[in-house]
C-alpha cells in the first residue's frame, strides 16, 4: 500500500514541481513526516487525503522557498526516468506519452501555485471540491474559482496547440 | 436556467466520466452547449491520467528505502538510552558479565583492605592503651616516647584516614592523655 501511494505522492509533487529529484525527496518526507505524526491523523478522514495535504503542504513550499515557479522550457524538464513508469505496448505509445507529458508539464507551468494544485487533485486524484478544500484549507467556493480559471487558460492554452482539433 | 449557467458548470465538470442529470438532459437538447463539452473532453484526452506521471518500481523502490532509513534514524536518535540498552541487552552480555567481574574484584580488593586495617587499627589502639597504663605506673620519658612511635608508625602505615579509627577505639581517658601529652594534631 506504502508503495502505491508512493507512486501517488511523487507523481503529485512532481507535476508540481517539475523537479525530478525534488519530487522524489518531497515524497520522501511526506511518508517521514506522516510517519512522526501518525497520532495527528484522523480516522474520519481518508488516510491518502491526508498524505495529499502533507504533500502540497511541502511542494507549496518548496516552490515559495526556492521563489521558483516550474519552469516550462520543455528542454529542461526530467520527464524521462518518471515515464518509465508508464509502459508503453510500443515506441509510437512511449513517443506519445512522452508529448503527453510535455503538454500536461508546459500547461501546469502556466498555472498559479494554488491553480495548479487544485487542478491537479480534482483532475489526476479525481477528488471531490470538498475534499480538496479539506486538503489546501481553502472555502470550497474558493477551490471551485480555481478550477474554473484553471479550465479557462487550459482551453486557451489547446486551442494554441491546436489539441481542440 | 440558460446556457451560459450549464457551460460554467460544464468547466467544474471538467474530467468527470459522470455528468448530473440535469446536464445531460441539456446536452441532449443544445448543440451548443453539446459543442463546447466535446471539446472539453478532447482536451482532457490530451491530459492522459495520473499513471503516466508515476515512478516505476525499482524507483519506488529506492525511494522506500530512502523513507525506511530516515525513519530509522529518526527512531534510533529518539529512543531513550535506558531503551536502548533494554532493546539489545543479550547483545551486551558479555560487556556486562566483563563489568561484573571487574566491579566484583573492585569490591574484593576493598572489603580485604578494609578488614585488614580494622585488625590493624585495633592493635594499634591496644598498644596505645598498654602505653597509658603503663604511664600510670610512672616512667613518663618511656610512655612519651613509645606513644610517639606507635602514633608515628601507624599514620605512617595507614595514611590520614588511620586517624580516625585510632581515634574511634580509644575512651575519653586516653584521648584527653594523647591531647595533654602530644600534639595529636600534627601527628595525625
Amino acid at each position: 500500500m506504502v508503495r502505491l501511494m508512493m507512486k501517488d505522492m511523487v507523481a503529485l509533487t512532481f507535476r508540481m514541481t517539475q523537479d525530478r529529484d525534488g519530487a522524489f525527496d518531497l515524497a520522501q518526507e511526506t511518508f517521514v513526516s506522516a510517519w512522526q505524526s501518525l497520532r495527528s491523523f484522523r480516522e474520519e478522514a481518508k488516510f491518502e487525503n491526508w498524505l495529499y495535504r502533507i504533500a502540497a503542504n511541502k511542494a507549496l513550499n518548496y516552490l515559495k522557498q526556492r521563489s521558483r515557479r516550474p519552469v516550462a522550457s520543455i528542454d529542461s524538464l526530467e520527464t524521462e526516468a518518471l515515464v518509465s513508469g508508464f509502459s508503453p505496448r510500443n515506441p509510437e505509445q512511449l513517443l506519445q506519452a512522452k508529448e503527453m507529458q510535455k503538454g500536461v508539464l508546459e500547461f501546469m507551468a502556466e498555472l498559479p501555485d494554488q491553480q495548479r494544485l487544485v487542478f491537479d487533485l480534482r483532475f489526476y486524484k479525481e477528488l471531490t471540491f470538498e475534499e480538496i478544500a479539506k486538503i489546501t484549507g481553502k472555502a470550497v467556493g474558493t477551490v471551485k474559482t480555481h478550477y474554473r480559471q484553471a479550465i479557462i487558460k487550459l482551453r486557451a492554452f489547446a486551442e494554441r496547440k491546436g489539441w481542440r482539433l | 436556467m440558460n446556457c451560459s449557467h450549464f457551460q460554467d458548470r460544464m468547466l467544474l465538470m471538467f474530467g468527470q466520466k459522470q455528468l448530473p442529470e440535469e446536464l445531460q438532459s441539456h446536452l441532449a437538447e443544445c448543440p451548443s452547449c453539446r459543442a463546447v463539452w466535446e471539446e472539453l473532453t478532447a482536451v482532457s484526452e490530451k491530459l492522459g491520467g495520473d499513471d503516466l506521471f508515476r515512478p516505476d518500481d525499482l524507483q519506488v523502490e529506492r525511494l522506500a528505502s530512502r523513507v525506511d532509513t530516515a525513519i530509522e534514524k529518526i527512531e534510533r536518535d529518539n529512543v531513550p538510552v535506558m531503551t536502548r540498552i533494554r532493546k539489545g541487552w543479550y547483545e551486551r552480555i558479555p560487556v556486562a558479565a566483563a563489568a561484573a567481574l571487574v566491579l566484583g574484584i573492585a569490591i574484593g580488593t576493598y572489603m580485604a583492605g578494609r578488614t585488614a586495617f580494622d585488625t590493624g587499627s585495633a592493635e594499634i589502639a591496644s598498644d596505645i592503651t598498654g602505653v597509658t597504663g603503663l604511664y600510670e605506673g610512672g616512667d613518663e620519658e618511656l610512655q612519651e616516647n613509645t606513644v610517639g612511635s606507635l602514633i608515628y608508625d601507624f599514620t605512617a602505615q595507614h595514611s590520614y584516614e588511620a586517624s580516625e579509627w585510632l581515634l574511634d577505639d580509644l575512651t575519653e581517658e586516653e584521648l584527653d592523655f594523647l591531647e595533654n601529652n602530644f600534639d595529636v594534631g600534627d601527628l595525625l
